[in-house]
């Protein structure tokens, strides 16, 4: 009885998972969304910095009138690209914090799985209905996803 | 970075053996560890969902997170290498059948975890060497790893997963892994799991050529070249170990070495041995990868290769090897304005190398005479390391080599093998034991199911010998093949082979003896006597129980329509022998080949300059240098430890073996002695002169027997006939023989036996067919056919007195002075 309660119970801990899942892909899909404007900002002014640094300003009447004009330009510049990186930094940030939350839930199933395993016969794990795939690849798939949010975060 | 073997292992639970097909992975699942099973195997190992397994393969161990594919049977898995271990494979396990075995292994949660990262780029390499990337590489490799199962001296697999390209990382090389939990002994080797809190300590960077260059799966065996490998490995060693001495010193360390030899002996080899043995890295370049039609591209090409060299050598040792060094840096002079700037452009590099230390430079080249001197300065290629052909110790140890593999009969005897093979190179042992197996295995193909494991027989091996020649004597205008003759076939003569063993054997087999009586080694031989009476056989005896190189020389070989040509061959001979010494050189007809010099033809002067080119190639003053062999020294070493002693590393300088010929014995043969110039006959040159005299009574009597075995004869009185055939050479006696038997049969087409009187008859037609002042001896006798009147003996009394008047030498002068008396 006890057994079967806690094969329903790690299946319900499954369905809370992917539910999570669902979450922080959408959050994940969003703040790379929301990254995708900044990120054009960013290499714009990137562009303009490194343009500043390597135009010839020497010949120029307007550099000779201002002498500190190639300084000024490239210190406006930094500071305008600050602000978006900061943005980014935060979006980082969440990303982080999902990969985290994640990772947590998974851990929290492998733990559950572990208490589970030696009573569990693999048909049970490998059996699965047409609105409900098997347990053992649901939890294949949550190891992945861990695997892949890492990877698409260091990226 | 060593690889060490598993000692103890522990949390591993006893492995099931399967035999199972292994499928690669889907493309998503590269680099991420698993293993999908059945459930059958995976209840049958006793693992869980995504508990990790040892999967030992005959060559390679893997570690895997197990997980179930309900689709897979029990015969197959599917699995990522990306965490392995090569294992060394022992030849003797290699003929197991592969089976796959599967353990379930304990993780744990790792500590420390020391690494050595390789990476795809060399210019990453250099980078993340410096303090400043250090923490950097750390997350970098905290990351690769993260939930990874690894286990010490295994290897992470980057290459393909998304990661390692990211980073430019191809492999993790893991060190030791501490995991601090109580009952677990450092020494324990545990697989343990990466996490978050898992400090990583980078031990070392390394560069992928490097990498894999070492890995231990790719070592190669050599026999038979310890000294040579001494050498080099001492002079890749010595600058890293001693560098502050070379430097206390004021002593440049050597830069270059020249590796001199015939084709086939394992220069190439000993680079590739020594690099390994010396965890060097190894930079081949061949000659053509180098050159290129436009101009400049060339020059361009060989700088590059050094600089890979040189920025390879701050990694560590580093060699660069020259292949065939004689095609890059030709004599300047005798080729086009691209190879001299080619050869110009070697030289610079070489020169600017100075200061690294770490990078050695090895050329190799079969035609020494051919490299621009400029190379072989001091500073340059300095050290020049003679690999020559091996002797009868290194043939033993490389046929050791070759045929460890083999599942050889108890009746090989390899030291026999290694002593009949005088003049094999390294490359022809190798393709002896090829020819050996192939032919072993068309006769397994032929042979259906026999009983007993198949086995490599001496018959393998000596029929093999037939059709296996030395590479050396190809390609070359001598005869080096003979019908093998054996003392016991040459029935009389006693005198006269108890006299070639002496001059020939002995000093071949015995050289310590002659040593200890201060005997110089005889130098050549001259056999003369009436023709037909078995000079050419008893060389051809002398050759085979010698089992030395044999090169026979014919006018017909040495005469060429171009000047000098013929003077060239007779160098060549001569440079042969030496690289195949021991070895005889046969000249049949010496009086053809060289005549007198004072009766010489005074028109062409051709066979002047050939007799003088003789005489300076068997006592001239030295040698060529290139032409240097080692063997003098090594043969002296052979001899010691055949009695039973250690060879000695000192008396075998390779670079100092002595130019000689000591080895090299010249066998002459003719039948006319008169017309051979006296400097060839002088001792020190040809100083034995043995006279095979024409065959006595008995002698005829064993030939009479020995002609008619296949004739059947009747009452037929073999001793009058030998009392009878009084100047009759052996091949007289043959034709007698044959005669006889046709007299038989015109006498009686249906002649069973061949009668007493047949033999009377030819007899009597071949002694009526003589010269006037022999007929006299002849008996007139019944009839004479027509067809017997072509028979005579083709000795005389006064040929043989001819032949044998250099018996005594003053003879041979008195008769010199009447001979050129008559010329006036």
């Amino acid at each position: 009885m006890d057994h079967e309660k806690a094969i329903l119970n790690l299946k319900k801990q499954l369905q809370k998972s992917f539910h999570a899942l669902s979450e922080v892909i959408q959050i994940w899909t969003d703040s790379c969304d929301r990254c995708q404007p900044l990120l054009s900002t960013l290499s714009n002014r990137i562009d303009q910095y490194q343009c500043c640094v390597e135009a010839k300003l020497e010949d120029d009447p307007v550099a000779i009138a201002f002498p500190d004009l190639r300084d000024r330009l490239l210190c406006n510049i930094a500071g305008e690209i600050e602000e978006p990186i900061q943005c980014l930094g935060e979006e980082k940030e969440k990303l982080q914090a999902t990969c985290d939350r994640l990772s947590k839930l998974n851990g929290q199933i492998r733990k559950q799985y572990t208490k589970l395993a030696p009573v569990t016969s693999l048909d049970a794990l490998s059996t699965g209905t047409a609105t409900c795939p098997p347990m053992a690849d649901l939890m294949e798939w949550l190891m992945d996803m861990e695997r892949i949010l890492l990877q698409q975060y260091l990226f | 970075m060593k690889y060490r073997t598993m000692t103890s292992t522990c949390g591993l639970e006893t492995g099931v053996d399967l035999n199972i097909c292994v499928l690669t992975p889907s493309e998503c699942d590269v680099g991420s560890q698993k293993c999908h099973m059945g459930p059958a195997i995976l209840s049958q190992i006793g693992a869980h969902l995504g508990s990790h397994v040892l999967i030992k393969f005959p060559k390679q161990i893997v570690i895997c997170s197990a997980w179930l594919d309900s689709e897979l049977q029990s015969s197959a898995i599917q699995l990522d290498k990306c965490v392995y271990q090569d294992l060394k494979v022992d030849q003797s396990e290699n003929s197991n059948i592969p089976c796959v075995q599967i353990q379930l292994v304990k993780s744990y949660r790792a500590d420390k975890v020391e690494v050595t990262v390789i990476f795809t780029k060399f210019s990453d390499v250099e980078k993340f060497k410096s303090e400043i990337y250090k923490e950097k590489l750390k997350v970098i490799c905290s990351n690769c790893l993260w939930k990874l199962c690894i286990m010490s001296n295994f290897i992470v697999d980057l290459e393909n997963t998304k990661l390692g390209k990211l980073y430019g990382i191809s492999y993790i090389q893991i060190g030791n892994c501490l995991v601090k939990k109580p009952g677990l002994k450092d020494s324990d080797t545990v697989a343990v799991v990466v996490g978050d809190d898992t400090s990583i300590v980078i031990e070392e960077v390394w560069s992928k050529d490097r990498f894999l260059q070492l890995s231990p799966n790719t070592k190669c065996e050599l026999g038979g070249l310890e000294q040579t490998v001494q050498i080099l490995t001492d002079l890749v060693r010595l600058p890293l170990e001693r560098r502050e001495d070379f430097g206390a010193l004021g002593v440049s360390p050597p830069k270059g070495v020249l590796l001199l030899g015939p084709p086939g002996c394992g220069k190439t080899s000993v680079v590739k041995y020594v690099a390994q043995r010396c965890n060097t890295y190894l930079i081949c370049v061949n000659g053509p990868e180098v050159i290129s039609p436009h101009p400049g591209e060339s020059e361009q090409n060989l700088r590059r290769v050094f600089d890979k060299a040189i920025s390879m050598s701050s990694e560590g040792p580093c060699i660069i090897f020259l292949d065939e060094i004689d095609s890059l840096c030709p004599r300047k002079g005798s080729s086009g304005s691209q190879e001299a700037r080619l050869t110009s452009q070697l030289l610079q590099i070489l020169d600017e190398l100075g200061g690294t230390s770490k990078l050695l430079v090895i050329g190799a080249t079969n035609r020494p005479g051919d490299l621009d001197p400029a190379l072989r300065r001091p500073g340059r290629l300095d050290r020049e390391i003679l690999v020559s052909i091996p002797n009868i110790e290194q043939r033993h140890a490389i046929l050791k080599v070759y045929t460890s593999r083999l599942a050889l009969g108890d009746d090989v005897d390899l030291r026999q093998l290694s002593e009949v093979t005088n003049g094999y190179v390294g490359a022809d042992l190798a393709l002896l034991v090829q020819e050996v197996v192939y032919s072993s295995l068309t006769e397994l193909q032929t042979v259906s199911e026999e009983a007993g494991e198949p086995r490599i027989t001496m018959r393998h091996f000596t029929s093999a010998l037939k059709k296996i020649r030395p590479s050396l004597h190809r390609g070359a205008d001598i005869k080096t093949d003979l019908v093998p003759v054996h003392w016991d076939d040459i029935g009389d003569l006693a005198e006269v082979k108890q006299k070639l063993i002496q001059a020939v054997e002995w000093p071949l087999k015995y050289p310590k003896s002659f040593e200890k009586m201060g005997l110089p080694p005889p130098r050549g031989v001259l056999l003369y006597g009436p023709p037909g009476c078995c000079k050419t056989t008893l060389v051809r005896a002398v050759a085979t129980s010698c089992h030395v190189t044999f090169l026979s020389v014919s006018g017909a070989q040495l005469y060429s329509p171009f000047v000098g040509q013929s003077e060239k061959t007779i160098i060549e001979i001569f440079q042969r022998a030496r690289a195949c010494a021991p070895s005889i050189i046969f000249f049949d007809e010496i009086d053809s080949v060289v005549g007198k010099r004072s009766e010489g033809g005074s028109g062409s002067g051709v066979q002047q300059r050939v007799l003088s080119c003789l005489l300076n190639e068997m006592d001239g003053v030295g040698v060529r240098l290139d032409d240097k062999t080692g063997h003098i020294e090594q043969d002296g070493v052979c001899q010691r430890s055949r009695e039973g002693e250690e060879p000695s590393l000192e008396s075998d300088s390779l670079n100092e073996g002595p130019s000689s010929n000591s080895q090299v014995y010249v066998i002459a043969a003719t039948n006319r002695p008169e017309m051979i110039d006296e400097a060839l006959l002088r001792p020190g040159r040809i100083d034995s002169i043995i006279f095979v005299p024409p065959p006595n009574k008995q002698a005829r009597r064993n030939m009479l027997s020995v002609f008619t075995k296949k004739i059947p004869v009747g009452d037929v009185d073999f001793d009058w006939l030998a009392s009878r055939t009084k100047y009759f050479s052996g091949a007289d006696i043959e034709n007698l023989c044959r005669e006889a038997a046709l007299n038989a049969i015109t006498e009686d087409m249906a002649a069973v036996t061949v009668k007493h009187a047949h033999f009377t008859d030819a007899l009597r037609a071949a002694l009526n067919a003589i010269t006037e002042d022999m007929a006299a001896v002849t008996v007139k006798h019944g009839h004479f056919t027509d067809a017997l009147r072509v028979l005579k003996p083709s000795l005389s009394a006064e040929l043989i007195q001819k032949c044998s008047y250099i018996k005594h030498r003053s003879k041979l002068d008195l008769h010199n002075r009447n001979t050129s008396r008559y010329a006036d």
